[in-house]
């Protein structure tokens, strides 16, 4: 029962937004016809461009025409210049903007867990302190600060990594790894913050527990405890945080793309805002969409799948 | 009963409402409480607040100004003669750009996170007094413009209307109203259970009165401590904006554009103080409002929301 209401509510919010994606892209200013035919062509062509691509029938009728074609699996193209279908775009691209998400991830979580634990179980000392300072530091630098300031220090200055050269995991792996880990700690320096500062919360709630206390009091040594008994329940509020991050990151992660010149997908989308590719807008905007609400959904099913309370709320 | 879409920032919210409740507590030892921690931010948020709304009067140079005649002196380092913090690749002055910049940085912060609170906190406190049928609209168009990638949508804003800050302000108080929307929801759900609403209701007190005199003054505090969050994420979304050359076009100075513009001498070590001047005055003052309000919602009791 309840797994069918979120999806309903799934399905729901995914038509809303690609009415929205839609009516966004088409009542922008601008005629596509004339963007797309050659400045040359005669009224009649332009007249049987529109009919054949629906452009003549009313609002809705198009909005249908452009659904049922994505359904289809057909996201649409870019016609005239480079003639680029959305779905070809999405096969370069997906991946790059995946990898770097999914290294940043890697890097935020396998420092953040270590430096929570450490600042919980060392509560209101001076290193907890300390650790809260540098969070509360590194939460409040922009990503595109950071990417400026770790170029300056790690490709000008000590010339250890390149710049803006990205290499594809097909050629070289170390090449692949060097070129991502720059934009990838752009990200993850900022999430790796957050989740210090929700992990560290939730784990000095969950070190009060009783349960904890009867650990203790077994001579168990406390890197047991912490890894074992005290971090379990105390990450499902940052495994949600995680989800809605991932989530947002596939279109939020522009900015780094852009600076670092990665081929990914946010990258894409900001060159064919510039270009007024509506075309494309429409069909990337609506993929990661749905990517958010697709992740989001898989997030709440984890959450309820870990706490079954929620199931029968 | 709660629907689930966004646990975490449902439950966080929530959990910093319930607190909120023994805020009133809390004000009456303010100003005992709030330390160094506070003032000293705070007043760099003034300094920046007075050098922003004065920059017209104050004695600062021209900031687009390109220097024709004398001696042209381009990446002059800090201190150099005439130019406290130096000059740009084009030889303009630093501190009066920053100064400027300030006043995109600052009415961006301010205003657009202002609309956002109105718009998101009327419609959360229409959903959560409501509930029913409200609430289900309300939440379903929260839900569709959340799943809108925010930048995506800011800078197709700012693309297909025109760079101006009008736009810019207009683009992000549009990406803000859903988080204002959730929050004041929540807060108005735990305040409209209170025994003060039941007892207003019972003198027969309409539902309007209920929501302007009972709930608005309550959900007011939280949601206003949340909204300092906002407006350092509202200041940084402008500087990611102008980085990709997006926010108000050239030659009018913003921080996030004077940080773009420095990039090619910073990458090639020539003049990394073009770049890292305006990185510095970002970060602290960023820095400043995530503090202030940290300090603010600790004082009143109020948990971290995450956004």
């Amino acid at each position: 029962m309840f797994l069918l209401r979120r999806l309903v509510r799934l399905i729901l919010v995914l038509i809303a937004v690609s009415f929205l994606t839609f009516s966004l892209t088409a009542l922008l200013p601008g005629d596509p016809v004339v963007s797309i035919l050659p400045p040359d062509s005669t009224p009649a062509q332009k007249a049987a461009f529109r009919h054949d691509h629906h452009l003549d029938r009313p609002f809705v009728n198009q909005y249908a025409f452009w659904v049922g074609r994505v359904v289809q699996g057909d996201l649409g193209r870019q016609y005239g210049g480079i003639n680029e279908k959305v779905s070809d775009i999405l096969k370069q691209r997906l991946p790059v903007t995946l990898e770097l998400l999914l290294v940043a991830q890697l890097l935020a979580l396998g420092v953040a867990i270590p430096v929570a634990l450490l600042s919980s179980y060392k509560a209101d000392t001076s290193v907890d302190k300390a650790i809260s300072a540098g969070a509360f530091g590194f939460l409040s630098i922009p990503d595109f600060a950071l990417a400026t300031v770790l170029t300056f220090i790690f490709a000008t200055e000590f010339k250890l990594l390149p710049v803006a050269t990205f290499v594809h995991l097909s050629d070289s792996i170390t090449g692949n790894l060097r070129s991502i880990i720059l934009p990838a700690s752009a990200i993850a320096i900022g999430l790796g913050a957050v989740y210090v500062r929700l992990l560290r919360a939730d784990m000095i709630q969950t070190l009060q527990e009783d349960f904890i206390l009867m650990a203790r009091s077994q001579g168990i040594p406390p890197r047991r405890i912490l890894l074992r008994h005290a971090l379990r329940p105390s990450s499902f509020s940052l495994l949600t945080i995680i989800g809605i991050n991932t989530g947002a990151l596939i279109g939020g992660s522009v900015i780094v793309e852009y600076y670092f010149a990665l081929p990914g997908l946010g990258n894409r989308l900001f060159a064919a805002l510039g270009q007024r590719e509506l075309l494309i807008v429409q069909g990337l905007v609506l993929i990661i969409a749905a990517g958010y609400v697709i992740v989001n959904f898989m997030v709440d099913m984890l959450y309820s799948v870990i706490d079954p309370r929620i199931r029968h709320a | 009963m709660l629907e689930q879409p966004q646990i975490a920032e449902i439950e966080l919210a929530l959990a910093d409402v319930e607190a909120v409740s023994e805020a009133a507590v809390g004000q009456r030892v303010i100003r005992r409480r709030l330390g160094l921690a506070f003032w000293i931010p705070f007043l760099w948020l003034m300094l920046i607040l007075v050098i922003a709304l004065f920059a017209g009067i104050l004695p600062f140079q021209d900031p687009t100004r390109i220097p024709t005649s004398g001696p042209l002196r381009i990446n002059a380092m800090p201190f150099a003669p005439g130019h406290l913090l130096g000059t740009d690749d084009l030889g303009r002055d630093v501190l009066s750009r920053l100064a400027f910049g300030a006043r995109v940085s600052l009415t961006v912060g301010i205003v657009a996170v202002g609309i956002g609170m109105a718009i998101g906190g009327l419609l959360g406190l229409l959903a959560g007094f409501y509930r029913g049928r409200v609430e289900t609209v309300v939440m379903f168009f929260v839900d569709t413009l959340l799943a809108f990638p925010a930048l995506i949508l800011v800078i197709a804003i700012t693309v297909f209307l025109g760079q101006s800050l009008r736009n810019v302000t207009i683009a992000v108080a549009v990406v803000s109203i859903p988080a204002f929307a959730r929050v004041t929801r929540a807060a108005t759900l735990t305040f409209s259970q209170r025994e003060f609403v039941t007892a207003a209701r019972g003198m027969g007190a309409t539902n309007r009165r209920i929501v302007l005199r009972e709930v608005l003054p309550n959900v007011l505090l939280p949601v206003a401590s949340f909204a300092l969050v906002v407006v350092a994420v509202a200041i940084v979304a402008e500087g990611g904006l102008a980085f990709l050359g997006q926010s108000v076009p050239s030659p009018k100075p913003s921080w996030g554009s004077m940080i773009a513009e420095g990039k090619g001498v910073l990458q090639d070590g020539t003049a990394p103080q073009d770049a890292l001047i305006p990185t510095i005055v970002m970060f602290i003052t960023v820095l400043s409002v995530n503090l202030v309000g940290d300090r603010l919602r600790k004082v009143l009791n109020v948990r971290e929301a995450a956004i």
